[in-house]
């Protein structure tokens, strides 16, 4: 016993890096919507990267700590409160025996990691430990015993990581992408010359964004693989991008795929939120991942190495 | 065998017809290449996902056009495996849909669903949903309904288009449901995924005290 669920929150559920070869079983990849977030989390605790830990979007749950537990919130701001301390995103905290934390919702982006020293004790299913369903009332999420000093990463305080990393520009939010498969089928001035909204229909397996309806082609598609990031365009004109626990063959056309560097920023759209495409090509995706790569391993590494000095 | 990106986390190779797509999927999960992460096939398309960490589509493609070339004669496809699911028609909501779309009476809908023998040409859409093909020409082109179903049952047995296919678990869908299958036909947390892109299916009619009896029960191995 370590931590109990007594309210679930909107959709709250223990993920890692997800499940490497489910897709031909029809199962979704399954992995953390926004895995820097979940990564620097888990730095900050020096669990390692890809450590269980509890995804939580837009309303969280309340829990109550049943044995002392070391934690940290990472992600989008959410508040966060206790009556037995003051809480902030992004700063480990230590939980007393009977100690119960609230989380509240957040302002701007979606999800957040509630991280844990160890991770979460969960089964593994196919390679992973991401849940396959979110977590409800009652739930116990098995942790270690564990306790931690205050601590936090300077220039990431507060940030979701998407943000963090500079994809929130003054003028929006921008998500690249690269050409879908059947991008030809469509007249792409229409898709890259508006602005899209996010709509309330949003979960793991998909965002569906609202704007002017593109010219759909007469054709139909016999349905192929896709994956998360595949903007797929509906019979009514309108773009759905896949998530991380998207269906794994669709057979609606792909305008557009969204590249892998960019996954992280389209796990933190919330409903109402304003973006637009810009198109990159293959080589120039290639480069974008190797330096967010690099830029993650490099705060990853800063946190484990400043916690092994404490 | 045309090769081309699923963005920056896949090639995407398209075969000339379902068999060509069988055997190129065979022969990359038998080479097993590091880079490549996971291998999907659906209809005569292969996705080959691999891990940008390490390896780019360019690359990617470079090695499989090779792959493709070193054996492209004579490579054995995987063991074919034959499975009979018991099917009730009489739990067939959308029968009369069908009927008045083909003009067949409900018997000989039944009829031709249960006596063809289909393969299974992809498995997605949701856990181990088998896409099996082809349907006989008399039921072929229903369309999907206007407006999907927000709950399919699972085991609904559903068909569109050409193909038929089993909802494993339960889920908004807009197929046109012919029947129900008492089956438990994955389990994903206990690993349980009888059916594979490939295999043989073929339903069995059954009534409503066999259905009963058989529901929940696993498919007997296949051969």
């Amino acid at each position: 016993m370590s931590l109990v669920v007594f309210d679930p929150g909107l959709a709250s559920r223990v993920v890692d890096f997800g499940r490497p070869q489910s897709r031909s079983l029809g199962v979704p990849v399954g992995v953390a919507a926004d895995r820097s977030s979940l990564a620097l989390g888990n730095a900050l605790l020096g669990n390692p990267p890809e450590a269980p830990a509890l995804e939580i979007c837009l309303k969280g749950p309340i829990v109550r700590a049943e044995v002392p537990v070391a934690a940290v919130l990472f992600g989008a701001p959410f508040s966060i409160s206790s009556s037995r301390q003051p809480l902030e995103m992004g700063t480990t905290f230590a939980l007393q025996t009977g100690e119960e934390i609230h989380f509240g919702s957040t302002r701007t982006g979606l999800r957040a990691y509630l991280c844990v020293t160890g991770g979460f004790a969960c089964p593994e299913i196919l390679g992973s430990r991401s849940a396959l369903e979110c977590v409800t009332v009652g739930a116990t999420l098995s942790c270690q015993t564990a306790s931690i000093r205050r601590r936090f990463c300077p220039s990431l305080h507060g940030a979701a990581s998407a943000l963090a990393a500079g994809l929130r520009l003054n003028d929006g939010l921008w998500l690249r992408v690269t050409a879908g498969l059947q991008a030809s089928w469509f007249n792409e001035r229409e898709f890259f010359d508006q602005e899209f909204t996010v709509t309330p229909a949003l979960d793991r397996m998909g965002v569906r964004l609202q704007a002017r309806p593109l010219t759909m082609p007469e054709r139909e598609l016999i349905s192929e693989p896709v994956g998360p990031g595949t903007v797929q365009v509906t019979r009514d004109g309108q773009c759905i991008v896949l998530g991380m626990d998207g269906q794994t063959i669709g057979g609606y056309p792909k305008i557009a795929q969204v590249i892998q560097t960019d996954w992280d920023a389209l796990g933190q759209l919330r409903p109402g939120d304003r973006l637009r495409f810009q198109s990159v090509t293959l080589e120039e995706a290639g480069e974008l991942y190797q330096k967010r790569q690099a830029w993650l391993r490099e705060w990853v590494t800063r946190l484990r190495v400043s916690l092994a000095g404490i | 065998m045309r090769f081309e990106p699923l963005g920056d986390q896949a090639v995407m190779a398209y075969a000339d017809d379902e068999i060509g797509a069988a055997g190129f999927a065979a022969r990359v999960r038998r080479a097993a290449p590091a880079w490549a992460i996971d291998v999907v096939q659906a209809y005569a398309s292969v996705a080959v996902f691999y891990e940008l960490a390490q390896i780019d589509f360019f690359h990617a493609r470079h090695l499989l056009t090779e792959l493709v070339e070193r054996e492209s004669h004579g490579s054995p496809l995987l063991a074919q495996r034959r499975h009979v699911i018991p099917c009730f028609y009489e739990l067939g909501l959308d029968l009369e849909r069908i009927a008045s779309h083909t003009g067949l009476e409900n018997e000989a809908i039944i009829r031709l669903h249960a006596d063809a023998v289909y393969t299974v040409y992809a498995i997605g859409f949701c856990p181990g949903f088998p896409y099996l093909g082809y349907l006989a020409e008399q039921l072929a082109n229903v369309p999907r309904l206007r407006s999907p179903r927000l709950k399919v049952e699972a085991g609904s047995v559903g068909l569109t288009g050409r193909q038929t296919g089993i909802y494993t678990e339960a889920r908004p869908g807009g197929w046109n449901i012919v029947g129900r299958t008492p089956l438990e036909l994955v389990n994903v947390a206990d690993n349980y995924f009888p059916l594979r892109t490939g295999d043989e299916v073929r339903f069995e009619r059954v009534d409503a005290r066999k259905f009963e009896k058989l529901r929940g029960r696993r498919l007997p191995l296949a051969d």
